[in-house]
């Protein structure tokens, strides 16, 4: 996990404030936490609950500053970069800048959806997906009609098949 | 697994006489591939470089008629051919640990953590994508097997690159088009191509910065600029029948320049074999420029039948820098290079 603050530097250090049914969490690298004052020692953070407490409404408004413009919390890649550059930073961009990714891939290529090849595995998972989908509306059209049988023999199909999925990953 | 004695191959890819050689020289198809959970290359530090190489290491393992080096702990020179050879960005082999994997015949190469954690590539002579996305894709699978691949169903594979997410997949083929440019129908074929939705560029050496639609040696490279929204079959078939189209316009041009001005075109093609079979010392950049006249003149059978098209592609690689300085440690790299291709030319007789 990046830094929330900097978002170049791997976080070290994470806090939790939970006021008020409210939580905020954060989470931020050696370098920024020593600019915030709070020191540490080459092996174990020196625990100062006073000066944690001082530091600690400077160290959150640094972070929801941060807040309005969009970052990948795993790589810390923000989306001004992404667009100058078009290049992401790992695969989580992918979901963190989805709505830029298709408009860009919409613009240029004329479609955002993949149709090509699929890594075996994954091939795999989505073709019994699809299936338990078919078998799904095969359901709903027996229940419809009424024909309990069909409809209870199709779903412990669908549940077994939904087992086996979760068993595979 | 690592391989510390640089060994090059004498015979690879290039030394191969492939289809429609006379206009193409060369098809390549480039697969990137990345490993879920590890950040980008760009974005690396040296824990995640430690734990893609842990998993370099296992994709390799146990693979037999291949050698794995770091780059790393290679000479600058043979960083510099493997950039010359064009399996390696200039510039991106300094620093970083990069790691390539060569079969021995070169058919096939897969370069780790350069833009990409996984970049597989192959290079055939001559009009041959399907053949080099059949090794490419061969490879893939053997990968797939061991790795787990960063994927979404909606953006495919996901690269660092946007343009090359989706498939993954780059394909390019390298022109050689003296007659369409002596037509002066060059900017008018360049921007078709673009229009089409492809992406041209010259080849030029690291010494040269030449201007569009005017690239040394008429040396010009095609590829998809985007590999997403479609599959790998319609891309290739898509550069397929661009490439076709260009060939044929291409030969049209020779049949006709050939026609309209022979004095001129045969002067050209001769002046050429006379300065390199003769020549004491001589320039990339002129060397490049008489190889491919005589490439033209063995389209009109105008040189020695002995000489083949492959022969001369072969040349107009290692002429390059560092392959020159490779062979003969000469002070003087244009004295080299006027030797060896003296010899190359003159063996045939």
């Amino acid at each position: 996990m990046r830094c929330d603050i900097c978002g170049n530097n791997r976080a070290i250090i994470h806090i939790q404030q939970i006021a008020r049914n409210e939580e905020i969490n954060m989470s931020i690298c050696e370098k920024c936490a020593k600019e915030k004052g709070l020191t540490i020692n080459n092996t174990e953070l020196n625990v100062n609950l006073k000066s944690l407490l001082k530091n600690f409404a400077e160290i959150k408004r640094a972070v929801t500053k941060k807040d309005h413009v969009k970052v990948c919390y795993v790589c810390g890649k923000t989306l001004e970069d992404l667009k100058k550059t078009g290049k992401t930073g790992c695969p989580e961009c992918y979901k963190e800048f989805s709505r830029y990714i298709t408009s860009f891939l919409m613009t240029n290529t004329g479609s955002s959806e993949h149709k090509g090849k699929y890594p075996f595995k994954i091939n795999i998972l989505t073709q019994r997906m699809k299936k338990i989908n078919n078998l799904q509306s095969l359901l709903n059209k027996a229940l419809k009609n009424e024909e309990f049988e069909e409809a209870a023999y199709l779903r412990d199909k669908i549940k077994l098949m939904e087992k086996q999925l979760e068993k595979d990953g | 697994m690592v391989n510390s004695s640089f060994k090059i191959s004498k015979n690879a890819w290039f030394n191969k006489e492939g289809p429609e050689s006379d206009v193409v020289i060369s098809s390549c198809i480039n697969l990137k591939r990345n490993i879920e959970g590890i950040v980008f290359p760009e974005k690396m530090d040296k824990k995640d470089s430690d734990s893609l190489f842990d998993e370099v290491l296992k994709a390799v393992e146990n693979m037999y008629g291949f050698s794995f080096y770091h780059l790393n702990n290679l000479k600058i020179i043979e960083r510099q051919i493997l950039a010359e050879r064009n399996y390696i960005t200039p510039g991106a082999s300094l620093g970083g640990e990069q790691s390539i994997l060569i079969k021995d015949n070169e058919e096939i190469l897969v370069i780790f953590n350069e833009t990409d954690h996984i970049k597989i590539k192959s290079i055939k002579s001559g009009f041959n994508l399907r053949k080099a996305y059949n090794c490419c894709n061969e490879f893939d699978n053997i990968f797939d097997g061991k790795l787990k691949f960063a994927f979404s169903p909606q953006f495919g594979y996901l690269t660092s690159e946007l343009s090359s997410s989706g498939t993954g997949m780059n394909a390019s083929v390298m022109l050689f088009l003296p007659a369409i440019k002596r037509a002066g129908k060059i900017d008018k074929a360049l921007a078709e191509i673009t229009r089409s939705g492809l992406a041209v560029k010259g080849f030029a050496t690291e010494s040269n910065s030449c201007s569009s639609g005017d690239f040394l040696g008429d040396l010009y490279i095609v590829d998809n600029r985007f590999s997403a929204g479609r599959s790998e079959e319609d891309i290739i078939i898509q550069l397929e029948s661009i490439t076709d189209i260009i060939m044929n316009y291409e030969r049209e041009m020779r049949n006709r320049v050939i026609e309209n001005d022979r004095i001129n075109i045969e002067d050209e093609i001769f002046r050429a074999k006379g300065i390199l079979e003769n020549c004491r010392k001589i320039s990339i950049t002129e060397a490049i420029r008489h190889i491919s006249s005589l490439k033209l003149g063995k389209y009109y059978n105008l040189i020695d039948k002995n000489i083949t098209y492959s022969q001369l592609n072969c040349l107009l690689l290692q002429i390059q820098k560092s392959h020159i300085k490779s062979i003969q440690d000469n002070s003087d790299e244009d004295i080299s290079r006027a030797e060896y291709i003296r010899n190359n030319l003159l063996r045939n007789k």
